[in-house]
């Protein structure tokens, strides 16, 4: 079952739908009815507001002390990673996210290649990575095909591609339960 | 004499399996089969032309893997279908994966946003025109 982690606009959840998805993580703080819907807050800095209740939690950390703060918060699920902040993710504190169970998701329409490069490396050494579009725009979406040959050709291995894609997303999305 | 030439002949295939000896001409490239890429345009309320889909999934190309990827995967697209939204792009098994990664990365087409969604990669033209029959 195919997973996108990040969609900003719920209008593009039905364009998601004929790419091949069927289950959405969508950042809004509104109740979601839907089926197949689940809410995600991306906190930032030090804007520490009260995240709703059965919704997954992303920190975009802007600094190291925030990232440790972040990783150590129980709250959190999961660091979102981009070009500003990629560098702040080095060696102890990737162990400590393995360590935690932390997702790093890497978010497409702010990473360059060198993002993505490091991104694989994380893959490798054991870190849950996810990939997300966080698009707001229908030509910001990454169709599920093309994201794989895209990953791949930054030189993973497709065995592992596919557990970053399929697997991984699949098991953020069942971290919350629908109950409120 | 029998037995010398078995020997030998058996001591030549036991050193070239071996890659102990390189025989002349062994070297080969595989031929560079043409690979199909069926895809669907996603927005874009306006007319497209093929002509213009291929001048920005060429750009895209190579924006994302330069000249070089863009020669060797040498995209074209070959059909698509207005009544559908579908087409067909036509490269080869060295390049068609840089292909399928550079699609996300046409923003738009003659002005129009739109997505690039690949369906399937096919070997045949045949089959990929009755994928696209079939939706």
């Amino acid at each position: 079952m195919l997973v996108e982690t990040c969609i900003l606009d719920p209008r593009l959840v039905e364009v998601s739908r004929k790419l091949g998805f069927q289950r959405y993580l969508v950042e809004t703080r509104k109740d979601l009815r839907e089926e197949g819907l689940r809410r995600r807050v991306t906190l930032q800095g030090d804007s520490r507001s009260a995240s709703p209740n059965n919704s997954i939690v992303f920190f975009r950390p802007l600094s190291r002390g925030q990232l440790v703060k972040a990783l150590n918060d129980p709250g959190i699920h999961g660091i979102s990673v981009d070009n500003d902040n990629f560098y702040l993710l080095r060696k102890n504190l990737l162990n400590l996210s393995k360590s935690k169970e932390k997702f790093i998701e890497i978010r497409l329409s702010n990473s360059s290649s060198n993002v993505i490069r490091r991104a694989i490396e994380w893959g490798y050494k054991g870190a849950k990575i996810v990939f997300s579009s966080c698009a707001s725009r229908i030509s910001e979406l990454w169709a599920p095909l093309s994201l794989v040959n895209y990953i791949t050709f930054h030189g993973a291995y497709m065995e592992d591609v596919i557990s970053w894609v399929y697997t991984n997303p699949l098991e953020l999305f069942q971290l919350v339960s629908d109950d409120p | 004499m029998v037995i010398v030439i078995w020997l030998s002949g058996l001591t030549v295939i036991l050193l070239t399996s071996k890659n102990v000896v390189v025989l002349k001409g062994r070297r080969k490239i595989g031929k560079n089969k043409k690979r199909y890429i069926v895809f669907r345009v996603v927005g874009g309320q306006g007319q497209l032309t093929s002509k213009a889909l291929e001048t920005s999934v060429r750009d895209a190309v190579k924006e994302f893997v330069g000249r070089m990827w863009l020669e060797i995967s040498d995209p074209h697209v070959i059909f698509y279908s207005p009544s559908t939204m579908s087409g067909i792009i036509s490269t080869n098994r060295l390049g068609y994966r840089a292909v399928l990664a550079s699609l996300p990365l046409v923003k738009s087409v003659a002005g129009m946003e739109v997505l690039l969604v690949p369906l399937r990669t096919t070997g045949s033209l045949k089959k990929a025109k009755s994928l696209i029959r079939t939706g």
